[in-house]
């Protein structure tokens, strides 16, 4: 009887909007890791085809494209904490806007702690030397 | 690897000691916090209101669980990092290069002896390795059959031994002695017994040894 | 929508409660082997965990007596090295995920105010693999032919060359049954905390330690499959010669290292974060007030959870990989200590907010402390590369891990058991007895591990089965020993405990500790359905908030107060709100797990023996159990009785919905499939460009379009399911027998394609780990299409039989996502083997 959906329903819900979903508990972190594999990966494939020459340390083409795509991702994921923070304060604060409120915070918090690897596990980047 | 006798070891005893204290300190001002925490508001007529509670908590959550292990871990990388550098074969001209290229030395573990080779003078001893005091020497490191763990924890960390792929670990005795070196990589049956003696000597006897060696051209058994 | 009204006459709870006994009672005798309910198939895992937990305790004892002393002769290598292999591997693979997943079966259907756990008959089959699987494994040192390659195996030492004899395939096979036993429980775990929880309890109002599980079964969703891959073809290298982990074949032992460490980290957290979920629920009880920072503990464990998949390099630090790569790894393996350490200051918040109390349990809680937070910070200290270079394989590691494992798992557990003993028993555990218990415990456990670090940083390996005098190990291996014994005085004092209290324990009130959460009103000991009616629950804390719950409950005052019809049901609700959608209709007492678990046991054992025809055998006979298991589901007369007219108004059976447990389940199988897909695809990838040598050909002996007519032809069959299913939703079910049999010829067609490529593609599988690879994959792409072939085929027959209809019209929707991942895994494998190697040529 209830309408199987996953588009918010009335109410709070619809106070978050598309932000409050769900799913947005596991997106952040999922992508952060996705990130972390391809950075990962990427780095060992480039190491074993076409390594920079290790006389440049770490001011080369493979680190840049690391640093770069680590500062898109984490600024990516800071917009979405953003986003879902105001998303939250936009809920009316009353017990049938708790459910929601706490999906889009801890959302928020998820794609912050996103960010926040993003930058820190790319850091290494900056002063490593690669494929050495 | 508490009695370092090279720079790579002597800078990562320095590092664990430092390690120590710091986790200790933690571990005790942790423990303290909780036992007090325990016994402080026992027999406590009124209790912090929930909004009171919610607010000291955000004060001990975001001090103790965000703020001390971010300061903790940056200290430990900020001074810590420059200790990895010394076992690195990184030639000098390279940024964190740590010196001048060392001999290189061609170490290969098998079930359950270590054959090593010296390839610019054909020299090969079986579970022995000798080098020259305060000058680095570049390991070369692989494998026969399964994987092993070329250490010597007086001089420095360890490296795999895979096979299918060659390593390379730079080492340096900062003083004449003899010291041990144990596989460390489960690699079998008799992987407890399968150690080395590892003999630093002075630059000049080391050079005279390599020489006679090398002239005699003796090498180790090699049926095991 | 959900409740009676509240006029709704009140029902003597005596007359309630018989008539709830009839439908959900346990038979005695040796009918109770069919049972499946879950407070019945939980008590059976946590005992059968203890056991294992002893057998492997043992084998430490073992371990210890022999290093206490140097060259000892109390065990040879041989001995020495089965041993500490097996007492590692039970360790980990048949006590601890095991027994948590038990305490999660027994406590979540009463914490989340369900009746049982959405899918009891798994719950058994779960049970019975994990029981056959552990005997099965464990038999292997009684035969002496226990694996000896170290509980990581790692190749070439366990290939065939250097680990000939069974050993290592007892490892491969037994785990592997062993891991279909943790994966089945966790999705059970999953969909049971997603969608059978009570009214209107959202997400934020679960108990943390529901949370915890959450977690922790998807982790091991998709974090168990690198590992069965990886053991799937390590048992093809070592039975058929297939060449995978083969460098002089172009494979790499590194692959093995990588897929099993990319499943054995995450390991280590699905075995902490459920006992951190416990600790989250004992702190407020004895701080006698609410959790502090529930959402930063509920955001922790998550966090947790996920960045946990990015460390497993750090075990790797010594193989080589170059220093910036390293470096990714050491700056996530330190991160991760931030969430751990905001879940212990939440902890610490809380009792400063409260007013604790002692007691037995918090005695346990406060050694997990200790012990944990010492733990922790060796694990910061492994994290720094060149520190985990010098201690990386000897003591020091031994050490942290049995301070993170013992401190992190165990200490939580046993004061999990022993807060949670009245509620299984109905009895009180002796206060002094357990006390001693906790201290001859924690003394012995420092004494023996604390010098341990010492140990390993004078320089003593790992997995020695003996040293040298002299190098100064002599001491301080003593002393772990000797207390190792102390230790184990004090495990021996807690089992004596716990069999006392069975007999002389005072009667427990019915909720000792003035818990707040609802499992303690479902019965101490608790009743066979949990609860004669459904509460409505709106808060964190039900029975702080509405103490007279357990008499309301007891008198029908809430919802689904009747099992008059003869079926078991609990409520099915949206997974975030908790909001009531269906009413779960769930199965009976059963033989299908047994006969199934039974069949697979066998199974196991004809691989073991290397009698491969009668496997063949045998593994369809266990396809044709599974399937006819399968069909006794929905809308079959036996899975659900009457037609749930009687049900209240506005709310069906779930079969008679478009969604239900099964979708659910079906999606989570998906993911752990994908999961495995995924680490299919990575060591593809690996091999190609990373291995040294690695021997790929110019042209992919694939072909460029077979893949892509396979896909189109998965792909077409999936289009027609879910046609079939659009039109059910659109109310007309004309047809439904011929989409579904048009499925089928479709799948036929594809897998045909498939055999034709492995027919034409001269494949070498024993000759190059690359053709492995391809057949490997074509074979588990044929597998998938054969699989979902037969279930389009078998929701045809049960088209024909009436148990799918339009007002049935439940189960083609859940098929269809098996099609999906068939469609895009063809896809994936035309992309990435057939067109991407072409795409560059010859190799580097």
């Amino acid at each position: 009887m209830t309408p199987r959906t996953h588009a918010p329903g009335p109410g709070p819900e619809r106070a978050a909007g598309l932000a409050g979903h769900a799913w947005h508990l596991a997106l952040g972190l999922t992508l952060w890791f996705v990130w972390f594999c391809a950075t990962y990966g990427g780095v060992a494939v480039a190491c074993a085809v076409a390594p920079p020459s290790p006389a440049l340390g770490p001011v080369n083409w493979l680190n840049a494209t690391v640093l770069l795509l680590a500062a898109t991702c984490t600024s990516a994921f800071g917009c979405a904490a953003w986003v879902s923070l105001r998303a939250a304060r936009r809920v009316p604060a009353d017990a049938a806007g708790a459910g929601p409120r706490f999906i889009a915070r801890s959302a928020s918090a998820l794609y912050a702690t996103a960010a926040l690897s993003t930058a820190l596990v790319a850091l290494p980047a900056m002063l490593l030397t690669p494929c050495t | 690897m508490l009695d370092p006798a090279g720079p790579s070891a002597q800078a990562i005893a320095a590092v664990w000691w430092w390690m120590l204290g710091g986790a200790t300190l933690v571990l005790i001002a942790v423990v303290c916090v909780w036992l007090l925490a325990m016994w402080r508001n026992r027999f406590a007529p009124t209790l912090a209101s929930d909004s009171e509670a919610a607010r000291n908590g955000q004060r001990w959550i975001v001090g103790g669980g965000i703020v001390l292990p971010v300061v903790v871990i940056t200290a430990l990388l900020v001074f810590g990092t420059s200790a990895g550098q010394h076992q690195l074969p990184l030639p000098p001209a390279w940024p964190g290069g740590a010196g001048p290229a060392g001999l290189r030395i061609d170490v290969t573990g098998q079930q359950w002896w270590w054959s090593l080779h010296y390839p610019g003078s054909g020299v090969r001893l079986r579970n022995e390795l000798r080098l020259p005091v305060g000058r680095p020497v570049d390991i070369h490191v692989g494998s026969r059959d399964v994987i092993h763990s070329f250490w010597v924890p007086r001089l420095g960390g360890k490296l795999d031994a895979i096979p299918g792929r060659t390593g390379v670990v730079r080492l340096q005795a900062d003083q004449p002695g003899t010291f041990r070196g144990q596989c460390a990589e489960f690699c079998g049956l008799n992987h407890a017994h399968m150690v080395m003696t590892v003999i630093a000597m002075p630059a000049a006897e080391f050079d005279a040894w390599l020489a006679s060696r090398s002239a005699t051209n003796v090498s180790g058994e090699e049926n095991d | 929508m959900t409740e009676p009204a509240a006029t709704a006459p009140l029902r003597d709870p005596a007359e309630l409660h018989a008539e709830f006994e009839a439908v959900w009672g346990n038979p005695k005798g040796w009918r109770a082997l069919s049972v499946v309910n879950h407070t019945s198939v939980a008590k059976r895992f946590m005992a059968t965990g203890v056991v294992f937990f002893l057998i492997a305790g043992l084998l430490g004892m073992l371990l210890r007596a022999q290093l206490a002393q140097p060259g000892q002769g109390f065990m040879g290598a041989a001995a020495y090295n089965q041993v500490f292999t097996m007492h590692g591997t039970m360790m980990m693979f048949l006590f601890a995920v095991p027994i948590q997943q038990g305490l999660a079966a027994y406590l979540l259907p009463k914490m989340l105010g369900a009746r049982d756990l959405a899918f009891p008959r798994l719950g058994a089959f779960s049970y019975w693999c994990y029981l056959f699987g552990g005997i099965i494994f464990t038999s292997s040192l009684l035969l002496g032919l226990a694996p000896d390659a170290g509980w990581f195996m790692y190749t070439p030492l366990s290939s065939n060359t250097y680990s000939p004899g069974m050993g290592a395939d007892f490892w491969l096979l037994g785990i592997t049954f062993i891991e279909i036993s943790t994966m089945a429980a966790a999705i059970d775990i999953v969909v049971s905390i997603l969608r059978a929880r009570a009214a209107g309890m959202g997400l934020h109002q679960m108990p943390i330690f529901a949370w915890s599980m959450l977690i922790t079964s998807l982790m091991v969703i998709v974090g168990f499959p690198p590992l069965i891959l990886g053991s799937i073809l390590l048992e093809l290298e070592r039975a058929a010669g297939w060449a995978f982990f083969d460098p002089t074949r172009g494979g790499d032992p590194l692959l093995w290292q990588h897929l099993f460490w990319l499943f054995a980290h995450p390991e280590v957290y699905i075995i902490f974060l459920p006992a951190a979920g416990v600790v989250s629920m004992l702190v407020p009880v004895f701080a006698r007030r609410p959790l502090v920072g529930y959402r930063w503990v509920v955001v922790s464990m998550i966090g947790t959870g996920f960045i946990s998949f990015g460390l497993w390099v750090h075990h790797m630090f010594a193989v080589g990989i170059p220093a910036l790569s390293q470096a990714f790894f050491a700056m996530a393996s330190m991160l991760v200590a931030i969430p751990t350490g905001i879940q212990l200051f939440a902890w610490i918040a809380t009792l400063w907010a409260g007013r604790p109390v002692w007691s037995v349990p918090m005695l346990w809680v406060c050694g997990f402390l200790v012990i944990f937070v010492a733990g922790g910070l060796t694990g910061v200290m492994l994290a720094f590369v060149p520190f985990n270079w010098q201690v990386h394989d000897t003591h020091f590691v031994v050490a942290h891990f049995h301070y993170v494992l013992i401190g992190g798992m165990l200490f939580p557990l046993i004061g999990g058991i022993y807060y949670w003993l009245p509620h299984i028993s109905g009895r009180m555990p002796s206060e002094r007895l357990a006390k001693t218990g906790f201290w001859l415990t924690f003394i012995g456990f420092n004494g023996t591990f604390l010098i341990m670090h010492w140990t390993g940083l004078l320089g003593m390996p790992r997995r020695v089965y003996t040293y040298d005098a002299g190098l100064g190990w002599d001491l301080p291996n003593l002393v772990s020993s000797v207390f190792s014994f102390v230790m184990a005085f004090g495990i021996a004092t807690l089992l004596l405990d716990l069999a006392l209290h069975w007999r002389y324990g005072r009667k427990a009130p019915l909720n000792p500790w003035h818990a707040d959460t609802l499992e303690w009103a479902s019965g101490t000991p608790p009743l066979s359905y949990n609860f004669a009616s459904l509460p409505r629950i709106a808060t964190r804390h039900p029975l702080w908030d509405a103490p007279d719950l357990p008499q309301t409950i007891a008198a029908g005052q809430h919802a689904l107060p009747q099992a008059a019809h003869g079926r078991r049901e609990t409520l099915g609700v949206d997974a975030v709100s908790g909001r009531v959608r269906e009413v779960i209709h769930l199965p009976g007492n059963s033989w299908w797990p047994l006969v199934a678990g039974a069949t697979l046991a066998l199974l196991c054992l004809a691989l073991l023996l290397k009698m491969y025809l009668p496997a063949v055998a045998v593994a369809l006979a266990a396809v044709a159990v599974l399937l006819r298991w399968s069909w006794e589901n929905g809308a079959h007369p036996s899975a659900a009785a009457g037609e749930g007219h009687d049900l209240p108004q506005g709310l069906k059976l779930h079969s008679r919905t478009f969604d239900g447990p099964g979708l659910w389940g079906m999606g989570l199988t998906m993911l752990a499939d994908a999961a495995l897909y995924a680490s299919l695809l990575f060591g593809w990838l690996y091999l190609w460009t990373v291995v040294p040598g690695g021997q790929v050909p110019a042209e992919s002996p694939l072909g460029t379009w077979a893949l892509a007519a396979v896909t189109a032809l998965f792909g077409a069959g999936l289009w027609t399911l879910r046609r079939a299913v659009r039109r059910l939703r659109a109310g007309s079910d004309a047809g439904l027998q011929t989409h579904l049999w048009w499925a089928t010829g479709l799948g036929v067609a594809g897998c045909g394609g498939l055999l034709w490529v492995l027919a034409h593609a001269a494949l070498q599988p024993t000759l190059r780990a690359h053709d492995a690879v391809l057949n490997f994959t074509l074979l588990f792409l044929l597998l998938h299409g054969a699989l979902a072939s037969v279930l389009a085929a078998l929701q045809a027959l049960r088209v024909h039989r009436g148990h799918v209809r339009l007002s049935a019209p439940y189960e083609p929707g859940v098929v269809a996502l098996l099609w999906q991942f068939c469609t895009v895994a063809s896809a994936l494998a035309w992309a990435l083997m057939a067109l991407l190697p072409m795409a560059f040529g010859a190799p580097p």
